[in-house]
């Protein structure tokens, strides 16, 4: 949530840290940061928006202005303005309330607590600038004074807000389920169809809202509106949710449901809400009246039992009584001292503290995770097992890796299959496979393309991986090792099945167990073994490389520390063929070559001959040209490589 | 002439040598830091059901902690799922194996996610778990820095800060930085939640542990200077045969 650092600085007496400063504080104790950014408002305004990721268990009390002011300072130590009770005395300070004469009637459980309030004579207009500000930073549109102000005190208080046109009201408010078929319009015009699982207000004729979700055209405050019912609500949780998930409708309020919010909040908002009304929409004849609260099931106060023994163990430090008091006193929460016990009061809006663990946490993070050593693990009485599955994977990967074979990991999606994913991602990738054939088959022809800028006559790969067989309810899920080579294009020997055939060779020696695969060396360019048996029947000894201890095999030495990019252009290929007096080093050969053609070669020349005659040697070389910038012109390559057969010819060297 | 001979057959040999896909490559040289301290390697199945990838997580059906990870749901298949973490392999493991022990569980996950230059649908995990009587957060950073330290190099250090899992509390995010550099986000972590600990059989006012989830595509990207996550899976020689 994009949170306004002049808002929340409204909260505080003293000067707070700088935009920045806060940054760290909070990214050390508290939330993840997102962002931050300057802002000039349409005002001339200047801003900073910090972009706080409040999860879900932060969602309860954090997702708002007051909530983060109230985080900082608890971590800066700078006392927060107390606007809660101010709020909670500003109903009574409204001597003249009139006695409410709203129905509510709140047929299902599913609300918690509904306070709706009455208040006549209101001005509607456009908001004023201090609150169309605030809307403006945190990237909200503004409506008119009336909606804007229940807008406001979500994002002050955490509490979804709703106000509703007395006038255009068909008798009372009534909280239930929809009846099937019907429709609710909602603000933004949109048709919703209902069912008897939606969660809705209405008044006596018809649907007024989806609660907790969206507000509905019927009972709109506007330019007209003189009258309106405040609504101030708790829904449950998961139908929020559900609700929201099926209608599609994500708003601002369904979230703040969703995540879950104290019914304790709803009365503090109602009193927000009133009280900035009075300010900014009253005219001569505006009368308040009392508010009409059903609140059904009640909050509970959380009382946790925290103990020094866990917080230590837990989070690895020496804390005491005393210290552990003072960091609770700084949480402000609540508690009473018992030896090594302290009993916490919970405020009403933390509902991610249920446990004593939850309060490990809080004390950790005041604490500082900073402040906790790096212990060395104890040891323990546990001897580890060798684990077959990585231990014959690591080995075969050696093995073919020693063979000249690559290992490929493709995807396990696939376009033809049995078991699919609910909602595939693609068209052609809507299954999951049963085969590894496709994916290497791709991956075959893909580098056989490539193969000159590989500087490989036979593309040679492999893959270790799940394929999912069967129907769903009997399906099984089994490991596979495929197999699969092809030679580049002009390439007829040795057959690809050759090398088929001398890797299942080895991998019987090394795995010490015949893999009964039958194998055309003449055709076949695929073949795939399961190896779940080869797990069931392997030696577990034979997989560790130092007896009486878990040590997996060791690959072959990295080629390079770190990834060379590659150019997306075309590459072109030239082939030149030159003779040697027998004296002369090739090396003065490829140097020249490497010379002269310079930072287009993109790859070491590849020898791919060489013929003895008499007193001399013909050597040839596959040079591989290719640009990141361009695709590169047979003119461009002829200009090199004639200054490379200028550069021979000086030599006295005969090219062929 | 012999020496030109020599080179050239140096040369063949290095051609002939195949590569290793870098991934697994990762993997294994992680993995090997965690067994030479006596970890244990644990694997498990990608299809999983909603009660080993969610709910024995503490993960509750309709909780807002769900959309942190968005789930390939099987079709015609009620409740089962392409795991979205390795976690699933732990539960198993503490189901079915005496406390205390350390174990690491690498692994192919899925998350239904739009793909770009840092999302794929599917990548690949490394997660750790130690339980035992009295191990602490203390521990936690201990792993983690002889990981940091054995795999990037001695200069680098680490931070935890505050996280949200609903499987581990305290929950921590970890940070990494080396030398002068900034703090890169690389890991959560945290102590097992109790009722994690609980739904497996194992006594959470015996037993405690910690547990940590490294994104094993990230983890090479930044060690190895890749740019973009996809390139691990079109299976393209070019890339997996500089390693």
């Amino acid at each position: 949530m994009i949170f306004s650092y002049n808002w929340i600085k409204e909260y505080f007496d003293e000067e707070l840290p700088t935009a920045e400063k806060m940054v760290e504080l909070l990214t050390v104790h508290s939330f993840e940061i997102e962002g931050l950014e300057e802002k000039t408002l349409s005002d001339g305004t200047m801003d900073s928006l910090i972009d706080i990721d409040v999860l879900p268990n932060r969602a309860h009390d954090a997702l708002c202005h007051y909530g983060m002011a109230n985080e900082i300072s608890i971590i800066t130590g700078l006392r927060l303005k107390e606007i809660r009770s101010e709020i909670f005395e500003s109903e009574e300070k409204i001597t003249n309330q009139k006695p409410a004469e709203i129905k509510v009637d709140i047929k299902e459980d599913f609300c918690r607590r509904y306070i709706a309030k009455e208040i006549r004579g209101v001005k509607v207009e456009e908001s004023s600038i201090e609150i169309k500000n605030k809307l403006e930073t945190i990237g909200q549109r503004s409506i008119n004074n009336i909606v804007d102000i229940t807008n406001i005190v979500m994002f002050e208080l955490n509490q979804p807000m709703h106000a509703f046109d007395t006038d255009k009201l068909d008798g009372g408010i009534c909280v239930r389920f929809a009846k099937e078929e019907e429709q609710i319009t909602t603000l933004d015009n949109k048709e919703v169809d209902l069912d008897s699982e939606t969660p809705v207000i209405s008044d006596d004729n018809g649907v007024l809202a989806i609660a907790g979700v969206k507000g509905g055209k019927k009972a709109e405050v506007d330019s007209e509106t003189v009258n309106i019912v405040l609504e101030s609500a708790n829904f449950n949780q998961s139908l929020v949710r559900k609700t929201s998930n099926k209608t599609g409708i994500k708003t601002d309020s369904s979230k703040r449901f969703e995540n879950e919010i104290t019914p304790e909040l709803a009365k503090v908002a109602i009193n927000r809400a009133t009280e900035l009304i009075l300010k900014y929409a009253s005219s001569d004849n505006t009368n308040v009246f009392e508010s009409v609260d059903v609140y059904s099931d009640p909050a509970e106060q959380t009382e946790i039992n925290l103990t020094v023994q866990k917080t230590n163990s837990l989070l690895g430090v020496d804390l005491d009584t005393q210290q552990i008091s003072d960091i609770l006193n700084k949480l402000k929460f609540k508690h009473v001292i018992n030896e090594e016990v302290l009993k916490v009061e919970i405020p009403y809006e933390r509902l991610d503290l249920n446990i004593e663990t939850d309060l490990v946490e809080e004390i950790g993070r005041i604490y500082g995770y900073s402040n906790i050593l790096d212990q060395e693990i104890p040891s323990m009485d546990f001897s580890p097992k060798v684990n077959n599955e990585y231990g014959v994977n690591t080995l075969i990967r050696k093995t073919l890796v020693e063979l000249g074979f690559s290992e490929v990991i493709t995807s396990s999606f696939v376009a033809e299959g049995i078991l699919s994913p609910m909602k595939p991602f693609a068209d052609d990738r809507k299954y999951l496979r049963n085969s590894l054939k496709s994916g290497l088959e791709k991956t075959l022809n893909l580098n056989q393309k490539n193969a000159d800028w590989l500087g490989l006559d036979h593309i040679k790969i492999f893959e270790i991986g799940k394929i999912f067989v069967g129907e769903p309810e009997n399906y099984s899920e089994k490991m596979y090792l495929g197999i699969s080579v092809i030679n580049k294009q002009g390439i007829k020997k040795p057959k690809p099945g050759t090398f088929i055939k001398e890797a299942l060779e080895r991998l019987s020696e090394i795995l010490e167990q015949e893999i009964k695969i039958k194998i055309n060396e003449d055709q076949d360019i695929f073949i795939e073994i399961l190896l779940d048996e080869v797990y069931e029947s392997i030696n577990s000894e034979k997989l560790s490389i130092k007896e009486g201890t878990v040590e997996y095999p060791m690959f072959p030495k990295i080629k390079n520390s770190s990834y060379t990019n590659v150019s997306q252009y075309p590459f072109v290929l030239r082939d030149i063929a030159v003779w040697l007096p027998n004296e002369t080093s090739v090396d003065e050969l490829v140097s020249i070559l490497k010379n002269k053609a310079g930072e287009l070669l993109v790859k070491e020349p590849r020898q791919f001959d060489e013929y003895k005659k008499d007193d001399k040697t013909s050597y040839a070389y596959r040079l591989v040209f290719q640009s990141f910038e361009k695709t590169l012109t047979d003119e461009e390559i002829n200009k090199i490589m004639e200054s490379i057969n200028s550069e021979i010819e000086s030599k006295g060297w005969e090219i062929r | 002439m012999t020496e030109n001979t020599d080179k050239k057959e140096n040369k063949e040999k290095n051609e002939n040598i195949g590569s290793v896909h870098i991934l697994n490559r990762v993997i294994n040289d992680i993995v090997r830091i965690f067994t030479e301290q006596g970890f244990e390697v644990a694997t498990g199945t990608e299809i999983e059901d909603e009660r080993h990838n969610f709910d024995d997580l503490n993960v509750p059906k309709d909780h807002p902690a769900r959309d942190m990870q968005d789930t390939f749901w099987l079709k015609d298949f009620a409740s089962h799922l392409l795991r979205t973490h390795t976690s699933g392999v732990q539960i198993h493991f503490m189901k079915d194996n005496k406390t205390p022990f350390k174990i690491v569980a690498p692994g192919k996950v899925y998350r239904y996610e739009a793909t770009d230059k840092t999302h794929e649908v599917q990548f690949h995990q490394l997660e750790g778990l130690v339980i035992g009587e009295n191990i602490n957060l203390g521990h936690l950073k201990n792993a983690l820095n002889t990981f940091v330290k054995k795999f990037y190099g001695e200069d680098v250090e680490t931070r935890l800060r505050p996280g949200f899992f609903p499987f581990v509390e305290p929950g921590v995010e970890v940070d990494m930085k080396k030398g002068d550099g900034e703090w890169i986000e690389m890991l959560g972590a945290g102590m097992v939640h109790p009722n994690v600990l609980e739904n497996c059989g194992i006594d959470s006012k015996k037993y405690q542990g910690f547990a940590f989830g490294i994104g094993m595509d990230r983890v090479a990207m930044l060690k190895y200077g890749i740019d973009d996550v996809r390139k691990f899976y079109d299976g393209d020689l070019r890339l997996i045969n500089q390693f």
